[in-house]
Parts: C-alpha cells; sequence; structure tokens
C-alpha cells in the first residue's frame, strides 16, 4: 500500500504540466471486514457477566480446559491435607487419590511422564530378608591351562638351577606327593592296630575305597557329569601318585597316622610321622549312598560326594559299615583365624575316570604329633555351587 | 629382572591407599601388557582389579610373567614414605624373594631405596566375563563419595535403583530412613562434574555400604567414578587412573533370601 501511495504521489510531482490533484488513495480491498467503530469499555462492562473470584471461594474452583471438565476438583494432598498447589498435585493412577510432589518421599522433582502411582498402588515391596552374596557366587574361578606348564617348567629348570625358590609363575600348579610310611615296622604295626581298634569299636569292616552296598547307591549313580559344572579332573601325574599310594596299601605301607581317643572330641587322627605339604594323606572310604536316604542321619562322618541338579540324585559317602581312617579325621570350621591355624589338611572331590572320589591331602607340612583337622566348609570354597543342608 | 619407572609416583602411592583396607595381601602380577593385580577381600565378597599398563610408565621392563607376593600394609608403609612429587621405580630379580622400591625427588638431589621381603601367596583368579550392563551411571567420585558416608550414617544398607527418573540410593536403619535422587545432569561448566546415566533397564540392587565406603578411598584417583549394574550381578565401581589404567571393585549384592528346597 505504500508503495502505491509513493508512485503517484511521484508521478504527481514530476510533471509540472499536469497540475492535476490526486485522490486520497484508495484503501486496497483487504479480507478483513470493514473497520468498524470501536466500542466503549463502559459499554463493555455493562453487558458482560460478572468474573467469579477464585480466593473467595475458597480454592474449589473447577478448572476446565477445553471441553474437558475437571473431575478432581476436590482432590487434596494425602500427606498435608491441602488441596492448594493444584499444579504440583500428582494423582495415582490406580486408585486417584492426590499427592504433593513435595510431599512425597522420596521428593518427585518434575512431574512423571507417563503413568505415576502412589506407594500403596506400586507393586508391593515386602519387608525382604537379605543375604550377602559371595563373589564366587558370580565369578568362576579361571581352570588354568595344563599346557602352559610344561613350557614353563622347561625355562625354569634351565634358569633357576641354582635358586632355591623362584618368584612364582602366573598360574600354580602344585602336584599331589604320595605319602611316606614310617620306615619302622613295629611303628607301622603299631599304627595300624590303632585303627583297627577304633574300626571294631564303632563295629566296622575295614575298607579303602568307596563301598557300593546293595540297597543304597549304585556306581552307576556316581558319575561327575552329573554334577552341576563339573568336577574338577584329577590330573595325570596325580592319578599316577594315587596308584603309587594304593600300590604302597597292598605291601602293608600306610600313611604315618594313629587314630587317638580324645574325652572330648572322640576318635581322631594324629601324624605319628613328619609329612609335607600336598601329600595325599588318604581317600575317603565308606558306603555311597543318596543324600535323601541319609537326610535324617545324625552320622557326624557324612561327607559330600556328588551335587547334582536334581538333588534326589545327590550322593555323600557315610563310612558306618565300612571306612578307612578318613572318617575318624576331625573337622573344624573354618570361618574364625582359631580354626584356621589348627586346619592342616583338606577334603578335596576330584572327578577320576568319570566318577567322583573324595580325598584328604595335606595343606602344610604337619609334624608328628600333630592332629589332623579338614575344613568342614571346605568344599564350599573350592566349588561355587549352592548352599547345601 | 622386572623394572618399572613411573614419573608421577604419586598415583602408586594412591592405588595403595585403595586397595590396602580391602586386601591384606595380594599377588602383583607383571606381564608385558602391564602391572595388575587381582584379589578378594578376607569376606570373599568384594573383589578388586587394578590394571596399570606398561604404556604409563616411563621405563618398562618385564621380561617374564611374574607373580609378586605382597603384604598391601607393608607396601603401602614403605610408598608412604616416597614424597607425591617423587618418581618411583619398583625392581624386582627373577627368582629373587624381595622387591625395591626407589624414590627418586623431582629435583634429584635426594633418592631414597626400600626392599621388601615378597610372601608366597597362593591365589586363584577369577574369570570376569564382559557383560552388557542393565544401567551405568557415571558420576562426580566426590560426590559418590559423600553419599556413601551420608547414608552409612543411617543405615548399613544401599539400595540402588536406576529407573528413567534418575539413579536413586536408599537407606533404612534404626533411626529413620533416607533418599538421594540424582537426575542426569550434562549441562555443567566441567564435564567432570555431570551425572550421566544410561538405562538400558531398570535395575534395583542391594549392597553392603561398608566396602562401598572402602571403594570410596580410591576418590583421590579421579574425577569420577562409574558405577554399572545388572540385576544378578555385582555392581562394578570402577575409577580411572590417568592414562594409565583403572581400578575396578566389584561387589556382590545382597539378594532375598529364597525358599530352602533342599532340605
Amino acid at each position: 500500500m505504500a508503495t502505491w501511495n509513493a508512485t503517484s504521489s511521484s508521478s504527481a510531482a514530476s510533471s509540472p504540466t499536469s497540475t492535476r490533484r490526486t485522490e486520497a488513495p484508495r484503501r486496497w480491498p483487504s479480507s478483513e471486514s470493514p473497520p468498524r467503530k470501536m466500542r466503549s469499555i463502559a459499554e463493555i462492562m455493562a453487558i458482560t457477566a460478572p468474573v467469579v473470584d477464585q480466593a473467595q471461594d475458597g480454592g474449589n474452583v473447577t478448572v476446565t480446559s477445553g471441553d474437558v471438565v475437571d473431575r478432581y476438583g476436590d482432590v487434596a494432598c494425602e500427606k498435608c491435607g491441602s488441596g492448594e498447589r493444584g499444579d504440583e498435585l500428582l494423582l495415582c493412577d490406580i486408585c486417584d487419590r492426590g499427592f504433593h510432589m513435595r510431599c512425597l518421599r522420596p521428593i518427585v522433582v518434575r512431574v512423571p511422564i507417563g503413568q505415576w502411582l502412589c506407594v500403596d498402588c506400586s507393586d508391593p515391596l515386602p519387608v525382604r530378608c537379605l543375604s550377602q552374596r559371595k563373589i564366587m557366587h558370580f565369578f568362576r574361578i579361571e581352570k588354568f591351562d595344563v599346557t602352559e606348564k610344561p613350557e614353563l617348567s622347561q625355562e625354569e629348570t634351565i634358569k633357576h638351577k641354582r635358586k632355591f625358590r623362584p618368584l612364582t609363575l602366573t598360574k600354580r600348579r602344585r602336584r599331589l606327593l604320595p605319602f611316606v610310611p614310617s620306615k619302622d615296622p613295629n611303628q607301622r604295626d603299631a599304627q595300624l592296630r590303632t585303627l583297627a581298634s577304633a574300626l571294631t569299636t564303632l563295629k566296622m569292616k575295614y575298607s579303602n575305597e568307596l563301598t557300593y552296598i546293595p540297597g543304597m547307591a549304585p556306581r552307576s549313580a556316581n558319575q561327575s557329569m552329573f554334577e552341576i559344572g563339573g568336577v574338577q579332573v584329577l590330573s595325570k601325574e596325580d592319578i599316577e601318585t594315587l596308584e603309587q599310594c594304593r600300590a604302597m596299601h597292598r605291601v602293608g605301607g600306610y600313611p604315618p597316622l594313629v587314630v587317638v581317643e580324645d574325652q572330648f572330641q572322640g576318635f581322631t587322627v594324629e601324624a605319628d610321622g613328619p609329612i609335607k605339604d600336598l601329600t595325599l594323606i588318604a581317600e575317603y572310604a565308606g558306603d555311597v549312598d543318596y543324600l535323601k536316604n541319609r537326610a535324617k542321619d545324625d552320622c557326624d562322618s557324612i561327607m559330600t560326594l556328588l551335587l547334582c541338579e536334581d538333588p534326589s540324585k545327590s550322593l555323600v559317602i557315610c563310612p558306618d559299615k565300612y571306612g578307612n581312617i578318613s572318617r575318624f579325621v576331625s573337622g573344624i570350621n573354618n570361618h574364625n583365624r582359631y580354626g584356621k591355624k589348627m586346619q592342616n589338611c583338606k577334603c578335596v572331590r576330584y572327578s577320576i575316570n568319570g566318577e567322583v572320589r573324595v580325598l584328604i591331602v595335606a595343606t602344610r607340612d604337619i609334624s608328628k604329633g600333630e592332629r589332623l583337622y579338614y575344613d568342614y566348609n571346605g568344599y564350599e570354597h573350592a566349588y561355587p555351587t549352592h548352599h547345601f543342608l | 629382572m622386572l623394572e618399572l619407572r613411573l614419573v608421577q609416583g604419586s598415583l602408586l602411592k594412591k592405588v595403595l591407599e585403595s586397595v590396602k583396607d580391602l586386601v591384606n595381601d595380594a599377588n602383583f602380577d607383571c606381564s608385558s601388557t602391564g602391572f595388575s593385580l587381582q584379589a578378594m577381600d578376607s569376606s570373599h565378597v568384594a573383589l578388586v582389579s587394578l590394571l596399570l599398563k606398561s604404556e604409563g610408565f616411563e621405563h618398562y621392563r618385564c621380561d617374564r610373567n611374574l607373580s609378586m607376593g605382597m603384604n598391601l600394609g607393608n607396601m603401602s608403609k614403605m610408598l608412604k614414605c616416597a614424597g607425591n612429587d617423587d618418581i618411583i621405580t619398583i625392581k624386582a630379580d627373577d627368582g629373587g624373594d624381595t622387591v625395591t622400591f626407589m624414590f627418586e625427588s623431582p629435583t634429584q638431589d635426594k633418592i631414597a631405596d626400600f626392599e621388601m621381603k615378597l610372601m608366597d601367596i597362593d591365589s586363584e583368579h577369577l574369570g570376569i566375563p564382559d557383560a552388557e550392563y542393565h544401567s551405568i551411571v557415571r558420576m562426580p567420585s566426590a560426590e559418590f563419595s559423600r553419599i556413601c558416608k551420608d547414608l552409612s550414617s543411617i543405615g548399613d544398607t544401599v539400595v540402588i535403583s536406576v529407573t528413567k527418573e534418575g539413579v536413586k540410593f536408599s537407606t533404612a536403619g534404626d533411626i529413620g530412613t533416607a533418599n538421594i535422587v540424582l537426575r542426569q545432569n550434562t549441562t555443567v561448566d566441567k564435564p567432570e562434574d555431570a551425572i550421566v546415566i544410561e538405562m538400558n533397564e531398570p535395575v534395583s540392587l542391594s549392597f553392603a555400604l561398608r566396602y562401598m565406603n572402602s571403594f570410596t578411598k580410591a576418590t583421590p584417583l579421579s574425577d569420577t567414578v562409574t558405577i554399572s549394574l545388572s540385576s544378578e550381578l555385582p555392581v562394578v565401581v570402577e575409577y580411572k587412573v590417568a592414562e594409565m589404567g583403572y581400578i575396578r571393585y566389584y561387589l556382590a549384592p545382597k539378594i532375598e533370601e529364597e525358599e530352602d528346597t533342599n532340605a
């Protein structure tokens, strides 16, 4: 519009001959309605309805937004009882009760997007009994690589022949040692006599290996593959050591141990000669039975043999009819320092030729006269399985 | 022959302070990758995994892989004798039974050497699988340390929940309850003050606060801490060691008692 005016006036000015006075510029036709005269405010005030004062009404005004009529006009916060600050009042999507964001614990800072439920309508969290898990429940011990060892030991012997104790290599692997029977035959006889009399007292017969009696578990039930996670396999060298020990047994060579009767502990086993660390002392011998048959048994020498996924297939060793010296070895609870000091051997389960067997192995050098103690809870640490009984 | 020279000796000092309260004795493993340690605390609930990469050392010589068993309390006593600006050198001979720490002052006018007997520690290495965590929270380490300290004055167990609203730390005790909620906040002046929450799935786990308070001893090492959570997995609390590696703490959660069906 402005430009139109300008050109018309300039054309008038630029032609001196024309004295025609231009008319007032005609308004360009617009889409709006023609200009109307405005009404005065007084007229407007006279005809409009009076506005309701919110404050006077006590805050019960319903807010209408568009077509939706708000049904929650009477809602008040369950915590403080006030209906004020409606913009901070959250409504539970299930029970429709109101809660100020700042009255909730924990304080809700922003209006939640999506569904919001009050404490009572949220998934119920009953008071829980929490038990602390161990880290080994989640992370397994890395199985070391047997092939690594031969290389390293070769290097080791070349470089360190003269050194008495090299810095340990990345993965420690120590082989089991066969036991050394006492040299004096009379001493050996005396040791055997103590074992024989102890077994007779308990009306037991001597057996140096696992026995499978009809009526209890069959040999076929003892397969290491049934165990969850498997059982550590006894290495070839250690199987040789085991065979060496059994060969010694056949010719009358036994580990240097005596069974003594103690007024507090009953029968216990004492070393009758020095026993080196990692010596294979004995195999835990006895009758193999299903765990479920022995759940109520109060025999003190029951030893875990196999833990299966199906607990009715789990096996235990119960030396009550047959057994050897191992059933007399005392166990100690390893959860306190006192127990830790006393412990000098451990019961370890190994998979030998597909079957599981339990061996008692020395965990440190044992001197003559020392009582043998193994860790009752030992197997739990070595094998991260579920807690048992 | 092992010889490692670290110009920023204060890092090693701080690292020892971070682990000595959790673990008493542990094996330090040296290989061509770096100087590392993996050990569980005496209760077997927490695990610490430390790595100082060989690239971070000014001089790194490790002829063959070795494990040095050390009492961390004793090692810390020796490292406390080093100044914060000192250059620390660790030396050991293959086949020897001692390790030597040498501290040189930056101006080269004071040299101290400390020799420590090594121990024979039979430790098993645990395999830590790489996992995708349900939620990862990165926050200023000082903030996390403060939260753990504050909550431990109220209760002994913290419940860490990550939802789309943010991360919530709650505890309950004799005197009452406490809740601390942190929301994502990336609009800050310094990137290390940001709180970044990556939530793939909501997660809620309970942990014992006394271990968390041991972990926060590593706060001087890094401005930020990364907390990775996944249901049914231990939490990972990680502090990066300036361009050298990391120190990661794993803590097993407290899980609801299950019905004992075995008995």
